[in-house]
């Protein structure tokens, strides 16, 4: 076993112009839910493909348990799972059909994991994948992956799509099953407040570069959030240390910055604030802000 | 296994209904028509379907897992991605069997059960043709549905094999089989977690041959583009006025023309006297339209074996099992007699003969001519020709008859035809001045003393290796003796650019064409030409275009990083333009110049 369940080295990826992965070191260690965020475009199913062997990186290596993601055996799949946004499942088939041919191909089938995660649902032997709503067919997606028993699971916006109650239940159905706790899970996904429920780890990517690799709690610490009342024009973004993003809200400005401590206040005393106050950042807004700084909009446009 | 459950549980009810269907339509078709004597173009257009079918079937298939998320769920399994494209190339290659094979087979034995027509091993191995080509399209759908879009048509090439190839019977359904392999290896190839990565280098053959072989065949198709407009703009030599002294300007004269044309070069002593005689005379013309000759046990018909007793109404048909004719009434499909003769050649039913009744007919098979008389129901042997020569058209001449086999014209004289049942020798022979497979027509008119015999030769005179079309006047005298009049060269209507347009694009792959199309074919008599050699400026411009892609290719393999450059520039050395442009084709990569 290596060190690192996913090990990339300047990993790059190019689409014609577009730069999809530009020199993405990352190494990500065994155990624990790791979540991976970043932007549409951020290039993150582009790493998903690349370390499963699906696109050839342009230059750069990754490899996967140890195995360069080249030369990936069917043993080497065997220990990775993989669910998609799609729940992409053979329409035609019925679930019982279905478990019984996972069953067939993986080995290290846990009958226990795949029963414990599919008793979240409603979802009956006899039905076909077809019949079963987006949530059900998330389920016992989820539920085929982790019987397999993977050492490594990957989950690329597995609850992109679903309401409220499919998503609590597919997040419960991972967060509670033994299974999950003895594989490393990649979670990526949009929505902070299911990062923010069951990440251990965060991962930030932008425009196919490593921005961020930390705790989530190490992460919203970095960032703060200061509200303070300026009577005239604020400070140019230029000007700002660790700028993120500003808001002018109530007559009120609002700006997100990074790695900056209580002495930010002087700062923006200096720029003639009258009033400065740091308010507590949630994952949601740190994440929001950060990505926010170098989102793409109109020459002159303010974030 | 698994895998192959699956995906047989998800395509069997709709191939089963479409098989239902299937069979349905050849009973009804097999009411109205005996489906096994249908001549190849019916056998084409059932061919054409199967492929459709199959092809369909492939894309269908694959293309639902192509999708980048579809085929990630189904290759990122433990498994090898052969052992997955087995599984589902083994449903789709089954259920081909049930939609194509056996509905075909349950005709045949429908057919040998419970009527009266002839059916034959080779009728029931024509189930195992149509899947075969079923198959073939179907892997080719496949490799169109899973390889990148740039190169997913090359399958088509495969197909066009198919079509092209000359191999009959067994050799035909062994063709196939190769064909079948070829797709098979070029899928594989494709088959993999990255699909847009060029095939392995062992597997580079696989995709790279066939691709480079269609690109020949879509530089072919731009000269016709090139053709096209020659034709519009009017200037074509097929079109407009033909080249002065060409074969074109003999093609379209009239039979006396052509004949005065022949003889207009001529120094013989009786050349202005024959060309009176020309003028005066009704010429007439005697040719084929055979392109080939009925084999034995061939899968289809050069032409339909059966002729009908019209007197006795009774529809005679040929079986290849025993070599007889087998009859069947017409009005209710009862057997109703087996001919004893036993023939050494696949007979056709062939015009008439003098002294002919009613329900009579003449079969020719090979070089022999048979009479069937309706009233004895006997075979008999009128006319045998010498050992190798086939048959292949008859002309009434007044009194006489021109019998036109692949190497000689024959004069027969029409009387012991009436007077007797015996086989009759002919009176005289003239053996062709040129190849059979050279030969545009002959035209002749009757003397005092014999013919005059004016042959044209430069059929296919715009193929490569065609040697210079030509006349030659003959007289053919009664006794026999043969007297040359005068040989009159033609001129190529068309300039060795575009003659030799399929060789010096690139002349391994008009080998390869070539090697290709005749594959387990026997040597065809009625295409026999004598090849001329290469002009030397054909050889000069192909090594220069070898040279420019060996050069081309280099460069752009270094600039682009290719690893595989040394296979890549020794391919494109042999085998020239075609195989840069499929080279590039399958290197090319979106991310560009690293």
């Amino acid at each position: 076993m290596s060190e690192w369940v996913i090990e990339t080295e300047r990993l790059s990826k190019r689409f014609g112009s577009k730069q999809a992965l530009e020199e993405l070191s990352l190494r990500i260690a065994p155990g624990r839910i790791h979540a991976l965020v970043g932007a549409n475009g951020a290039g993150k199913s582009t790493l998903f493909r690349i370390l499963l062997g699906f696109l050839s990186p342009s230059a750069g290596s990754a490899r996967v348990l140890g195995r360069d993601c080249r030369a990936l055996t069917p043993q080497d799949r065997a220990l990775v799972g993989y669910v998609n946004e799609e729940h992409t499942l053979p329409d035609w088939m019925r679930v019982g059909d279905l478990k019984t041919m996972r069953q067939r191909e993986y080995s290290g089938w846990n009958a226990r994991a795949f029963d414990e995660v599919i008793g979240h649902y409603q979802v009956l032997p006899q039905q076909r994948v077809r019949e079963l709503s987006r949530g059900e067919r998330a389920g016992l997606n989820l539920a085929l992956a982790l019987a397999q028993s993977p050492q490594l699971l990957i989950l690329d916006e597995p609850t992109l799509g679903l309401d409220v109650v499919a998503k609590r239940a597919f997040l419960e159905s991972l967060m509670y099953s033994n299974a999950s706790e003895h594989c490393t899970v990649i979670y990526c996904s949009h929505q902070m407040e299911e990062i923010e429920r069951i990440a251990d780890d965060l991962i930030v990517m932008e425009r196919g570069r490593l921005m961020s690799h930390s705790a989530p709690d190490e992460f919203c610490a970095r960032v703060s959030h200061w509200i303070c009342d300026i009577p005239f024009k604020g400070p140019e973004p230029a000007d700002i240390p660790g700028y993120l993003m500003r808001q002018k809200l109530d007559g009120l400005h609002h700006y997100f910055v990074l790695d900056q401590d209580a002495s930010f206040a002087a700062f923006l005393r200096s720029a003639g604030a009258r009033t400065a106050q740091c308010m507590p950042v949630s994952l949601d807004r740190a994440v929001n802000a950060f990505l926010a700084k170098n989102h793409a909009k109109p020459d002159g446009g303010e974030s | 296994m698994n895998l192959f459950r699956a995906e047989w549980s998800r395509l069997f009810f709709i191939v089963a209904l479409l098989a239902l269907a299937h069979l349905g339509g050849l009973i009804f078709l097999s009411r109205m028509v005996d489906l096994g004597q249908q001549n190849l173009a019916v056998h084409w257009s059932f061919a054409a379907v199967y492929a459709l079918c199959g092809a369909l079937l492939g894309f269908a298939q694959l293309q639902t897992y192509a999708r980048p998320n579809p085929w990630l769920s189904l290759i990122h399994r433990p498994l090898a991605p052969y052992a997955i494209a087995r599984s589902l190339f083994a449903v789709g290659l089954l259920l081909l069997a049930i939609l194509i094979a056996l509905p075909i087979l349950l005709t045949v034995l429908w057919q040998q059960l419970l009527t009266e027509r002839v059916v034959d091993a080779r009728h029931a191995l024509l189930a195992l043709a149509a899947w075969q080509i079923g198959a073939c399209a179907y892997l080719c759908g496949a490799f169109a549905a899973l390889a990148p879009r740039r190169y997913a048509l090359t399958g088509l090439v495969l197909l066009f094999w198919l079509i092209s190839a000359q191999a009959t019977g067994l050799a035909a359904l062994l063709l196939q089989a190769v064909a079948l392999l070829c797709a098979l290896w070029m899928v594989a190839a494709t088959f993999k977690a990255d699909r847009d990565a060029p095939p392995r280098t062992a597997n580079l053959p696989a995709v790279a041959l066939p691709l480079s072989m269609g690109v020949y065949f879509v530089g072919l198709l731009a000269f016709l583009a090139v053709e096209l407009v020659w034709i519009a703009w009017g200037t074509h030599p097929n079109n407009g006025v033909p080249p002065v002294g060409g074969h074109n300007e003999m093609e379209k004269a009239t039979a006396t023309d052509r004949m005065l044309a022949a003889l207009a070069s001529s120094k013989h002593v009786d050349a202005a006297l024959l060309a009176e005689q020309v003028k005066l005379s009704e010429p007439a013309s005697i040719g084929s339209g055979l392109s080939r000759l009925p084999q034995w046990h061939e899968l289809t018909n050069v032409a339909p074996m059966e002729f009908d007793d019209a007197r006795r109404g009774i529809r005679f048909v040929f079986s290849h099992d025993d070599a007889r004719l087998h009859g069947y009434r017409i009005r209710d499909g009862a057997d109703a007699v087996t001919l004893a003769h036993v023939f050494s050649d696949p007979p056709l039913a062939f015009g008439r003969l003098p002294g002919m009744h009613d329900g009579d007919a003449v079969l020719v098979a090979g070089g022999r001519v048979y009479h069937y008389e309706s009233d004895t129901q006997a075979v008999t042997l009128r006319v045998e020709l010498p050992a190798g020569e086939s048959l292949l058209s008859v002309r009434q001449l007044g009194e006489a008859f021109a019998v036109l086999s692949n190497h000689a014209l024959y004069i027969f004289d029409a009387r012991p035809f009436i007077a007797n049942r015996d086989v009759v020798a002919a009176r005289a022979r003239l053996p062709l001045p040129g190849p059979y497979g050279s030969l545009s027509n002959i035209n002749l008119i009757e003397l005092v003393d014999g013919h005059l015999v004016v042959a044209t030769f430069g059929y296919a005179a715009n193929e490569p290796y065609a040697r210079a079309p030509y006349q030659t006047a003959e007289i053919l005298r009664s006794d026999g003796r043969i007297e040359l009049i005068g040989r009159r060269p033609l001129r190529f209507d068309f300039s060795w650019l575009y003659r030799y347009q399929s060789h010096w694009l690139s002349p391994a792959l008009y080998l390869m064409r070539e090697q290709a199309r005749f594959l387990f074919a026997g040597k065809n008599p009625l295409q026999a030409t004598q090849p001329a050699p290469t002009p030397y400026v054909v050889w000069v411009l192909a090594i220069v275009l070898m040279l420019l892609a060996t050069l081309l290719a280099a460069a752009w393999l270094k600039r682009r990083r290719v690893e595989r450059y040394w296979p890549w520039v020794g391919a494109c050395a042999v085998f020239g333009l075609p195989m840069l442009v499929a080279m590039v084709l399958i290197e090319w990569q979106r991310e560009g110049v690293q």
